[in-house]
Parts: structure tokens; sequence; C-alpha cells
């Protein structure tokens, strides 16, 4: 008898301070990063991303470096480079500051283009949720992955301008395909995209070998 | 008063079409300008990373020729290319974020320059990765190096008790000879442990003296000397021209044939459980500088010169003819090819250097019979020894008493 009821306690003991599972963070758990301060939304995203610490520390001590005259150098931005959880992709996201530290608009790259994306896998080969979840925080509590899909394809994608740029003529000749939305209203925020297709050759795209692409999401 | 009035219109319109043709004109005119200087925006940034190629690819061959130099680590290397990698991207960081932080570039141009931004964070991130990577395999080869010689010195005391045993159980060997078997093992062991560690501590100070680079982990005296006077005689390995490097193989060859002669001579004589006279400590110092018991008996034997002469002849490179004449070769990093007849082999190191041994202690005698059963590597050979010497204090005092163990010996 003495021997289960030392058993028990010790359950009871095990059961009580066993650590449970970790939490996954959720969009609720932080404040984003757009409408609060730098601090505030460089803490976020190092609690939600692997972030360069190296360049991160060195972008925040320019942010308000000024020259000799005491004009602001750096135009209020500061680059944070980042790795999302399992994913090899570098990421760079744009923090614009104004004001006080306060970031009012932010600008992150995509890994694929999304002009071209139809499917929920596509959408999720560029990491369009989980950029735009820890962007917004908070202010999109209930934020939902198809959600945001379907907004992108129902309400950006329709809004898409694509404008070509022939920098340069002949067979070394360079060219641009500029794809760009911007000001769809997205949970309380401007929702952007700028996707940009280089290639040399011919002006025709379907002729270009080896172009490259680049797409970004701008929140403000 | 109508007439006046169209035909005055009609003045009106025609100066205004003309004003349009004109500024259609100009702005057809302009249009190439714009053109050409968008298209050195986009050519700049190009051009700035083919810069930026350019003197990353002239710093590392400044280093890759000081590392073969000797006059920095291959460690170190990389660590200055780190810093270089990082400075570099920093600046190159620094001209994209104002590119990206002005207003007045088109969405076109921003993005261009974004694009740029995220493909030097790749780049960088990948650059370091394997630097890093790199950095991890060169510590790791150089703890190994530091291991090995501890590492074979156990293995070889595990060699001797084996063979004590061994011979105790077939009868070979009485309780005495089986005790003074594991005795010389032990001693033969810390005697090379001691000269390897001694080497190693004297090879700062002796680089100090030389004027040459620090050595890296795990090098002893004999590779700084090694270096030393290969630097000396043969300047950068970029120098050294293929006529040069013929001239050194015909060298090579003729010192490395006078080293064996002076090796063959000495074999016989050469006393590896090591003495204490001043050609003996010369032998320890050579035989360090040569890595290998075959270098240290030649040098041991009087053949200083040709050790040297045979240490050298390969320091700047080159191929060995064949073994026709027998070769052993000293220690030197990397590798050399080498030609080879019918019926000859190459032998691993390890084994060369046994046999080497083997011929050296008087050549192939009976109480060289091992076993090999269990584990029998240096930890576990070295808590063996140290529980049966504690049960064994007699063997100590043993040695002791015979001089086999006293503190000049190790």
């Amino acid at each position: 008898m003495r021997w289960l009821r030392l058993c028990g306690v010790a359950c009871v003991l095990v059961a009580c301070f066993r650590p449970g599972p970790a939490g996954a963070v959720e969009p609720a758990d932080g404040p984003g990063c757009l409408g609060v301060t730098v601090a505030e939304c460089v803490g976020w995203l190092r609690a939600t991303m692997t972030l360069d610490e190296g360049f991160l520390a060195d972008a925040m001590a320019r942010r308000h470096e000024v020259d000799v005259n005491g004009r602001p150098l750096g135009s209020g931005l500061v680059v944070v480079n980042g790795k999302l959880p399992e994913r090899p992709g570098q990421f760079v996201i744009l923090l614009h500051l104004g004001l006080g530290d306060i970031v009012k608009r932010v600008e992150s790259n995509l890994t694929t283009r999304l002009t071209d994306a139809r499917t929920e896998a596509a959408y999720d080969q560029s990491g369009l949720y989980q950029i735009v979840w820890r962007l917004l925080g908070r202010r999109c509590a209930g934020i939902v992955k198809l959600d945001l899909y379907r907004f992108f394809e129902n309400s950006v994608k329709p809004r898409i301008r694509q404008e070509q740029q022939d920098l340069s003529k002949g067979l070394w000749g360079m060219h641009r395909l500029v794809s760009h939305a911007s000001g769809v209203p997205y949970c309380g925020v401007r929702f952007g995209y700028t996707g940009l297709t280089e290639w040399r050759g011919s002006a025709d795209i379907r002729s270009a070998r080896n172009p490259k692409e680049f797409s970004s999401i701008q929140l403000e | 008063m109508a007439d006046d009035f169209q035909i005055r219109s009609g003045g009106d319109i025609g100066r205004a079409i003309a004003a349009v043709e004109s500024l259609k004109r100009a702005l057809n005119g302009a249009a190439e300008p714009v053109s050409r200087l968008k298209e050195a925006f986009a050519e700049a940034g190009t051009a700035v990373q083919q810069g930026s190629a350019t003197s990353a690819a002239a710093f590392r061959a400044d280093l890759r020729r000081m590392v073969a130099e000797h006059a920095i680590s291959l460690r170190q290397a990389i660590g200055f290319d780190i810093e270089y990698t990082a400075q570099r991207s920093a600046e190159e960081r620094a001209r994209l974020t104002n590119a990206l932080a002005g207003d007045a570039i088109s969405v076109a141009d921003k993005s261009s320059a974004y694009a740029e931004l995220v493909g030097l964070s790749e780049r960088y991130a990948a650059q370091l990765a394997q630097d890093q990577r790199r950095i991890a395999e060169i510590a790791r080869r150089e703890s190994d190096r530091i291991a090995l010689p501890y590492r074979y010195a156990f293995n070889e005391i595990g060699a001797g008790w084996r063979a004590a045993v061994t011979g105790l159980v077939e009868g070979t060997l009485s309780f005495r000879g089986a005790a003074l078997e594991v005795a010389q093992s032990v001693e033969r062991s810390f005697i090379g442990m001691l000269q390897t560690t001694a080497s190693r501590a004297a090879a700062g100070p002796l680089a100090s003296l030389l004027g040459v680079a620090a050595p890296a982990a795990g090098e002893g005296v004999g590779d700084v000397l090694g270096n030393a006077v290969g630097g000396w005689l043969f300047g950068a390995p970029q120098q050294l021209g293929a006529a040069a490097a013929s001239t050194a193989n015909t060298a090579a060859l003729a010192a490395n044939t006078a080293a064996l002669g002076a090796l063959a001579a000495s074999l016989g004589a050469s006393a590896v459980t090591g003495g204490a006279s001043a050609l003996g400590g010369l032998s320890s110092a050579a035989s360090l500088a040569g890595g290998t018991a075959s270098v240290g008996a030649a040098a041991s034997g009087g053949g200083l010169f040709s050790f040297l002469g045979g240490l050298l002849a390969f320091a700047g490179g080159g191929i060995v003819p064949s073994a026709a004449g027998g070769w052993a070769l000293p220690n030197f990093p990397g590798s050399r090819p080498a030609l080879l007849h019918a019926r000859e082999m190459v032998l691993p190191a390890p084994i060369s250097e046994g046999l080497q041994r083997m011929i050296g202690e008087g050549g192939g005698g009976g109480n060289m019979h091992l076993h090999f059963n269990g584990p029998s590597d240096g930890p576990a050979v070295e808590r063996w020894f140290t529980g049966l010497m504690a049960r064994n204090p007699g063997v100590v005092r043993q040695m002791l008493r015979s001089n086999a163990l006293t503190p000049r010996t190790i």
C-alpha cells in the first residue's frame, strides 16, 4: 500500500511538472509590424522567424544616421533579413519608418511570382501567407490561409497592371515586365503587389531564356 | 466677322498643331537619352557586381598565395574571407538600401534594386554557410591531427600488452619477459608522446625565431623547419616554374636515394627506445621533423644532410619517380603522385611505419606474433594499462631500478 501511494504521488508530480506541448505562435499573439514601433516589430519577427542579427544590428544603428549638416541619411528604412522556419529561402523585409520610429509601410519579397499561381500549393510555395500573418499580427487575428489566397486571386489579380519596358534593343537587349497593383484594402491595411521579370534578348517574353523573376508585397 | 473669326481660329489651331508637333519631336528626341539613362541604370548594378566579383577574386587569390607560402593558416584565410565578404556585402547593401529608400525612382527600378538586395542576401548567406562548413572541417582535421600521435601511442601500448599476454598464454614468454615487453612498449609510447608534445611546444618559439608564420594546430618543429627552409630555398610556390620543379625533382631523386642509403645503413643500429646522447636528441628532432621513424632513423645514422635533402626535396612538390630503389617519403601536407613497377605495392602510412620500425628493432623477432581480440582503442588500453600498473607496482620499481624509466628518458 505504501508503494502504491508513493507511485501515485510520483505520477501526480510528473503530470504537474511535465511541460506541455509548445503552442504554435499565432497572429493574435503579436503586434505585427504596421503602426507599431520598429523595436516591437523586430521583436515580434524575431519571435516568429530566424533573423540575421548581424545585419539587423547594423540596420537599426543606421536608421537615425545623419550627414554633417544634420540631415537624415537613412530615410527611415530598416532592412531585416530572415528565414522562415523549415523554408530554405531568404526573406528581406523592408520597414519604412515614420515619426517616432513607427513603421508606416512594410515590404517583403516572396519566393515565387504570384501572377501565375492558381492553386493553394502554388501560393504556399511563395510564402505569402507565412509573411502576411507575421506582418499583420493581431490586426488580422482571424486570418485564414485560403481566404488570403482567394483575396489575392479575386481582388488583387484583377487590379494588376502590366507594363513592358525595353531598356535596350538588339541581341543582348534588356527588357522588363513589371506587374503592379497597389492600395487594395485588406484587414484594415492597403495591400500591394509588384512582380518583376527581367530578361535579355528578344523583346518577346515567350522567347526569354532564364528570365530573372522577383515579386514582393507591400502593406501600409 | 464670321470669316475673320474662322481665319483667326484656323491660324491659332495651326500654331497649336505646330507647337504640339514640336513637343512631339522634343519628346521623341528625349526618348533616346531617357532610354539610354535607364539602360545605364540597369547596367550599373551589373557593373558593380562584376567589379565586386573581380575584387573578391583578387583578394582570394592573395589569400591562396599567402596560405601556400605558409604566411597564414587556412583557418585564418577563411576568417579573413568571411570578414571581407561581410564588408563587401555591407557596402553593396548600403548602396541598394539608399536606392530603395529614395522616392524618386520608378516602381520597376525600385523592384529591380529590391531583387538585387534579395539576391545579395542569398549569396552572402550561402557564402557564409560554405565558409563555416570549411572552418568546421578544418577544425575536425586539426583535432584529428593533434590526437593521432597520442592515439597511436596508446595503440602501441595495447599491441605490447597483447603480445605479452599472447606470449604468456602460448608459453613463449616468461612472466619476466612479458613484463619487460609491456614495459618497453609503454616506455616507447610515452617517449613518443613526450617528443610530440615537446616538438609542438617548441614549434611556436622556433617559428618566431626564424621569422616565419606561427605553426598551425598540431604542427611541430619539423613542420616549422620544413616550411622555413622550403620558403628560403624555393620562395613562393607560384614562383617555382616548371623547369625549377623538374630540377627539384632530380635533386629529390638524388637526395632521397642518399637518405635511403643512410637509412639502410643505420637501421640495424638505431635505438628506438631513445638515448640521451646529443645525436639521439637530434634524431628525435629529426624524426619529428619527418614525422616517420624511417627519417628519424636516417638522421640518427649520421645522414642528417641526406635527411634534410630528402625532406626538402619534395617541399615544392614533385613526382616520386618509382619505387625501384626503395622510397620512404618524409612527412608533408597533401600527397604526391608516384610511379609503380610490376609487383610493387604501396603501403598505408601506419603499416609502412610499423614495418620500418620492426626492421629497425632487429627485424622480424619471434615476439612480434600478435593476435588482436576485443577493442584496442586508446582510452580502453589506457584504462587497462593504468589498472595493470596499479596492480603491479613492482614493474615500475624494476624499470626505475634498471634506469629504463628516468626523468631524462621521458
